[in-house]
C-alpha cells in the first residue's frame, strides 16, 4: 500500500473516531508508531483551554498532529490553531543564535557572552533589574523565574503578561472565595442547561469548548445560549438571545440581576444563610473590603431597578427580567463564561466579583452545568501565573510578599536565609514598564529587563509611552528571550532564542486546574535553549561572580539538582542540562508549595501517565491519585467534610462562608465625546493567537487572517465616505493608526463602536489604546477607549 | 501535499450535496451531526481555501480537524511581506 494511502487512511480514522469519540466518550490509547512515525502526547501550545494533540515524529521532525481521544478537554478534536501547532515551530526565521545589538544591528555573540552580559547587568544593581515573563511560562519555567527573582535576588519585580489577561479574574476570586481560580470545570458545558457568555466570544477564542455545546444541539439537547456583548461576533450567531450592552454596562447588568432576586424573593436562602456572607468596598484593604449585611446589600441594590439598567447598559427590561427569571428557577443549570470583557475593564475586579455574587445569590453554584467558569487565554496562565505566582506580590502556592509566614514558608522550601525575601511588593507591569521607559533621572528605576515567552512591545497598552520611549534612553537595556524575531526583539539589546513547546519538557495549568505534563521529542533550531536553562545559567554566572543571593543557608547553589545518587550535576553547562529531568526536579520542589491553599499536586511521574488532573489532587487509601471536579463541594472536594455541602475553606469572612460583594456601576474612565464620538474595543482572532509571532509563521492562518482591519457598522461607513476595503484613520488621544475597513464581516459592531484585532504587529493598535486599569488587579482596559475615524486622505483600497 | 482528517459538524437536515461536490475531499461515515471527511490538498495554502468553502457552506456548523500530516512540507514558507502603515502622532 503506497504511503498516501495509508496516511489518508489514518486520517479518516482519526476523523471518524473524533467525530464518534467526542459525542460518545471513547477512550483510545495512542496510535502505534508506524511508516517511521513515533507518537507522544503534549498538550497544545496556544490557548488556555488545554487541549491535548498527539505529536508525530519521524526523523527528528514533527510531521503529523491529531487530536487526543484520550484527553477529556477536547476528545479528538482540534481548532485551526491547535491543528497548525506543528508547522509553527517550522517558520524560516526562528531565532537560532543570541544576538547582541552593536549600533543598528543584531551580532551572534556566544551563549557565554550572553549569560556574562546579563549577569554583569543585574551584579551591578540587581534592585533596578526586572523580570516580565507570561502564561506561557511552562511551570517549571516560571517557578525557575520566580525563585531567581525573589528567592535569589530579594527582588519582587516580577510580573507576567497574564497582568493584561487575568489578574481581574484572580483578584475576584480571591475576594470571593478566599482563594484564586474557578471552582467548576468543562464538564458544566456538557449538562448546563443555559450557557451566558459575559463579553466573551468562545466560538472564535475557545472553540473547542464551543464545539461541546454545538455538539450537544447536534444530537438534539436543548442548551440555551445567551451572548451579552458590546459587538455580534461568530458566538452570536449560535445564540438564542443577544443582549447588546454598552461598554461597561456589564456592571449594571449584574446588579439588576441581583435587585430582581431579591425584589422578587427568589434568590436562595437557604445556600446563601448556610454558605454566604455580604461584603462591600471599605476598610484597610481594596481587596478585601469590609463586612456587610444583607440589609445594607439590599439597600445598595435599590436604584438599579430596570429602567435605570436599561439607561446604563443598553438592554431592555424585558431581557433584564429574562436573565432575573432564569437565575430564580433553581431546576435551571446555568453556566457564566468570560474571559477578557469581564476582566480588560476598569472595574475588572468588581466585574469577577458581580459574575460570582449572581451565582452565590441564586444558589447557582456547585452542582454539575451550574455555576462561574473564567476562562484563560493562555495555557499556563493559572499553572504559572496565577498558582506558581509569577506576580509582582506573589509567592507560590498562594502566598503573598506581604505577609512574613508565608516569606519564612517560602525561605524554607528555597533553603535561603529567614529575610532573603523582600516584603514589599514589586511592580505590576504597567508600573514595571513605566519605569523602564522613565529616565534614571527622573526616578526611572528599572534600568534592565528580562523578557521571556511575551511580546512587550506589541501587547502592552498605550506602547508608545510604556515601551518606546525606554528605546532612546541608553542605560536602559532590554533582553529578550523568543522563539521568532517580534516587535520586541527588533528593539532589544540582547536577544536569546529559545526552545519551544515540544523542543523541551514542560509542565502546564489550563482554565480547569488541569496540570498537563510532555516530554521534549524534537531538538530546538541551531543554539535555541530551554528558557528554564537561561535563567539557571545567569544565576550560576551570578553564584561565580559572588552574588550572594545565589548561594542557600548552607552554602549550596540556589539551583542544585542532584543526580540519582544526590550528587548535584552542574546544568548550568548547556551540554549537562539534559543529563538529568530539571523540569521534574523544579516541579517537584515547587509540589511543597502546593498544599497551603488546597491546590496539591500528584507527583510529576502521575502527570506523564495522564492527559493532566484537575487539583486538589489527592492520594487515596488505595494509593491512586484522584482530581477534583468541583471545589468546595461535599463529594467532589476531599476537603470538604461530611454533612456540610459546602465549605469555602479558605473564606475571608473565616466562617466557611464565600462574599457576596456589593459593586456599584461605575462609569468608564474614557467615554466617547464630540472630539472622539467612537468606542475602540480591541480583542483577539480565530485564526491568530495573540500578538500572531506563532501563528503568523504558518501560511494558512496568515493567509487566512493577513492583517488587522477596523469593524466598522454600515451606517457609520457610510457617513464617514468609506465602505470594505477603503484606508481610514482611526484616532484616539494616544495615537493614530491607518487601517483598512471591514463592514459587515466577521463581527458586527453596533453604530458608534469600532472593533480592531491586535495580533497585526504592522499595525499596533496599542499604540492607540488606554493603559487605565483596575485599582485592585492593575489589569488594563483595552477594550473601551474613545476613537474616532476619517477617510485616509489617500483614500486608496488596502 | 499535506493530509487532513476533518470532523463537519452539520445542522438538523443540511444539504450535503454541495459539501460532496468539493473535490479534495472523501467522507466517512457520519456520526450523529459530525460528518468526518478527509482532504487531500497540493499544498498547505490551498488547504486554506478548502477550509473557508467548506465553513462557508450553508448547514455547515463547526469545522474541526482531527488529523494532520506534513511529513512532505519540507518547510513553512515566508510569509508575504506586509505595508508597515504609517504611524501618526
Amino acid at each position: 500500500m503506497k504511503r498516501r494511502q495509508v496516511l489518508k487512511m489514518a486520517a479518516m480514522a482519526a476523523a471518524t473516531a473524533a467525530a464518534g469519540t467526542a459525542s460518545a466518550q471513547k477512550k483510545r490509547s495512542l496510535p502505534v508508531s508506524g511508516q517511521g512515525v513515533t507518537w507522544d502526547k503534549a498538550p497544545c501550545r496556544f490557548c488556555g483551554t488545554g487541549c491535548h494533540v498527539e505529536v508525530g515524529v519521524r526523523g527528528g521532525r514533527v510531521v503529523s498532529i491529531r487530536g487526543d481521544e484520550q484527553a477529556e478537554v477536547n476528545r479528538g478534536l482540534l481548532c485551526v490553531k491547535g491543528y497548525h501547532v506543528g508547522l509553527a515551530l517550522y517558520g524560516k526565521d526562528r531565532l537560532t543564535r543570541p544576538l547582541l545589538k552593536q549600533g543598528d544591528k543584531h551580532v551572534p555573540i556566544s551563549w557565554e557572552k550572553a549569560v556574562d552580559i546579563i549577569a554583569q547587568r543585574i551584579k551591578r544593581a540587581p534592585e533596578r533589574f526586572a523580570f516580565y515573563g507570561s502564561g506561557q511560562w511552562t511551570i517549571p519555567e516560571g517557578y525557575a523565574a520566580q525563585k531567581f527573582m525573589k528567592g535569589g535576588l530579594s527582588n519582587n519585580h516580577i510580573d507576567p503578561n497574564a497582568r493584561l489577561c487575568m489578574a481581574s479574574a484572580v483578584t475576584g476570586f480571591i475576594s470571593t472565595y478566599g482563594v484564586d481560580e474557578p471552582a467548576s470545570c468543562y464538564d458544566d458545558l456538557d449538562t448546563c442547561d443555559t450557557v451566558i457568555f459575559w463579553g466573551n466570544n468562545p466560538a472564535e477564542m475557545h472553540p473547542v469548548l464551543f464545539s461541546r455545546l454545538v455538539d450537544r444541539r447536534g444530537r438534539g439537547e436543548t442548551v440555551r445560549i445567551i451572548d451579552i456583548g458590546t459587538r455580534r461576533t461568530r458566538s452570536t450567531g449560535f445564540a438564542d438571545h443577544y443582549l447588546e450592552m454598552k461598554p461597561q454596562g456589564d456592571m449594571a447588568i449584574a446588579n439588576g440581576i441581583l435587585r430582581l432576586l431579591l425584589e422578587d424573593g427568589t434568590w436562595n436562602k437557604e445556600f446563601v444563610d448556610k454558605h454566604c456572607a455580604f461584603r462591600k468596598d471599605g476598610g484597610k484593604s481594596a481587596l478585601f473590603g469590609t463586612a456587610s449585611t444583607f440589609e445594607e446589600f439590599k439597600k445598595a441594590l435599590e436604584p438599579y431597578t430596570p429602567a435605570h439598567v436599561e439607561k446604563l447598559s443598553g438592554i431592555r427590561e424585558s431581557d433584564l427580567r429574562m436573565l432575573a427569571r432564569l437565575f430564580a428557577d433553581p431546576k435551571q443549570r446555568i453556566t457564566s463564561l468570560w474571559c477578557m470583557g469581564a476582566n480588560q475593564h476598569t472595574r475588572g475586579t468588581a466585574m469577577n466579583r458581580l459574575i460570582h455574587a449572581v451565582h452565590l445569590l441564586s444558589g447557582h453554584f456547585g452542582r454539575e452545568g451550574d455555576g462561574p467558569q473564567s476562562l484563560t487565554g493562555q495555557p499556563s496562565a493559572c499553572g504559572t501565573a496565577r498558582e506558581v505566582g509569577t506576580l509582582a506580590h506573589a509567592l507560590p502556592g498562594g502566598r503573598i510578599v506581604a505577609k512574613a509566614p508565608h516569606r519564612r514558608q517560602s525561605e524554607e522550601i528555597w533553603n535561603v536565609p529567614e529575610g532573603r525575601i523582600n516584603p514589599k511588593p514589586g511592580y505590576h507591569t504597567v508600573k514595571m514598564w513605566r519605569a523602564f521607559s522613565t529616565p534614571t533621572d527622573k526616578g526611572g528605576d528599572v534600568d534592565t529587563l528580562w523578557v521571556q515567552v511575551t511580546n512587550p512591545a506589541h501587547t502592552l497598552p498605550n506602547v508608545d509611552e510604556l515601551f518606546t520611549p525606554s528605546r532612546k534612553l541608553d542605560d536602559k537595556f532590554l533582553i529578550v528571550s523568543d522563539v521568532y524575531p517580534t516587535a520586541s526583539t527588533r528593539q532589544a539589546d540582547l536577544i536569546l532564542p529559545s526552545a519551544m513547546w515540544v523542543e523541551k519538557n514542560g509542565v502546564v495549568g489550563n482554565s480547569e486546574r488541569r496540570t498537563q505534563h510532555w516530554f521534549k521529542m524534537v531538538q530546538p533550531p541551531g543554539e535555541a535553549r530551554e528558557d528554564a536553562w537561561q535563567v539557571i545559567a545567569v544565576a550560576r554566572r551570578l553564584h561565580d561572580l559572588g552574588h550572594p543571593g545565589m548561594k542557600t543557608r548552607d552554602g549550596g547553589f540556589l539551583f542544585d539538582v542532584p543526580d540519582a545518587n544526590g550528587k548535584p550535576v552542574p546544568v548550568w553547562d548547556y551540554r549537562r542540562f539534559h543529563d538529568v529531568n530539571v523540569d521534574k526536579h523544579l516541579f517537584e520542589e515547587y509540589r511543597n508549595f502546593t498544599r497551603l491553599k488546597h491546590k496539591d499536586l500528584a507527583p510529576y511521574d502521575e502527570y506523564v501517565k495522564a492527559r493532566g488532573m484537575r487539583w486538589p489532587v489527592v492520594k487515596q487509601a488505595d494509593g491512586r491519585w484522584q482530581e477534583t471536579r468541583y471545589r468546595f463541594a461535599e463529594g467532589h472536594d476531599p476537603y470538604v467534610g461530611k454533612g456540610k455541602g459546602f465549605d469555602f475553606y479558605h473564606s475571608t469572612s473565616k466562617d466557611g462562608k464565600a462574599q457576596i460583594w456589593f459593586q456599584p456601576y461605575v462609569a468608564p474612565p474614557e467615554v466617547p465625546d464630540g472630539e472622539y464620538p467612537f468606542w475602540l474595543c480591541t480583542g483577539r482572532v480565530l485564526e491568530h493567537w495573540h500578538s500572531g509571532s506563532m501563528t503568523g509563521r504558518v501560511p494558512q492562518l496568515a493567509g487566512a487572517m493577513s492583517g488587522a482591519y477596523v469593524e466598522m457598522h454600515r451606517e457609520d461607513a457610510r457617513d464617514t465616505g468609506v465602505t470594505t476595503g477603503d484606508t481610514v484613520v482611526v484616532q484616539t488621544r494616544r495615537g493614530a493608526l491607518e487601517l483598512p475597513v471591514w463592514v459587515g464581516g466577521r463581527g458586527e459592531p453596533p453604530r458608534g463602536t469600532l472593533f480592531v484585532p491586535f495580533f497585526d504587529e504592522t499595525r499596533l493598535i496599542n499604540q492607540l489604546t488606554l493603559d487605565a486599569h483596575c485599582p485592585i488587579s492593575k489589569q488594563p482596559d483595552f477594550k473601551k477607549c474613545a476613537a474616532r475615524v476619517q477617510r485616509a486622505s489617500s483614500g486608496k483600497k488596502s | 501535499m499535506p493530509v487532513s482528517g476533518l470532523v463537519i459538524t452539520l445542522a438538523d437536515g443540511a444539504d450535503l450535496d454541495p459539501l460532496r461536490a468539493l473535490q479534495p475531499l472523501s467522507f466517512g461515515e457520519a456520526v450523529g451531526c459530525r460528518l468526518p471527511a478527509v482532504a487531500e490538498t497540493d499544498d498547505v495554502l490551498s488547504e486554506q481555501a478548502l477550509y473557508e468553502q467548506i465553513e462557508a457552506l450553508p448547514g455547515v456548523l463547526q469545522l474541526e480537524v482531527a488529523f494532520h500530516d506534513f511529513s512532505d512540507v519540507s518547510e513553512v514558507e515566508r510569509l508575504p511581506s506586509r505595508r508597515r502603515n504609517k504611524r501618526m502622532r
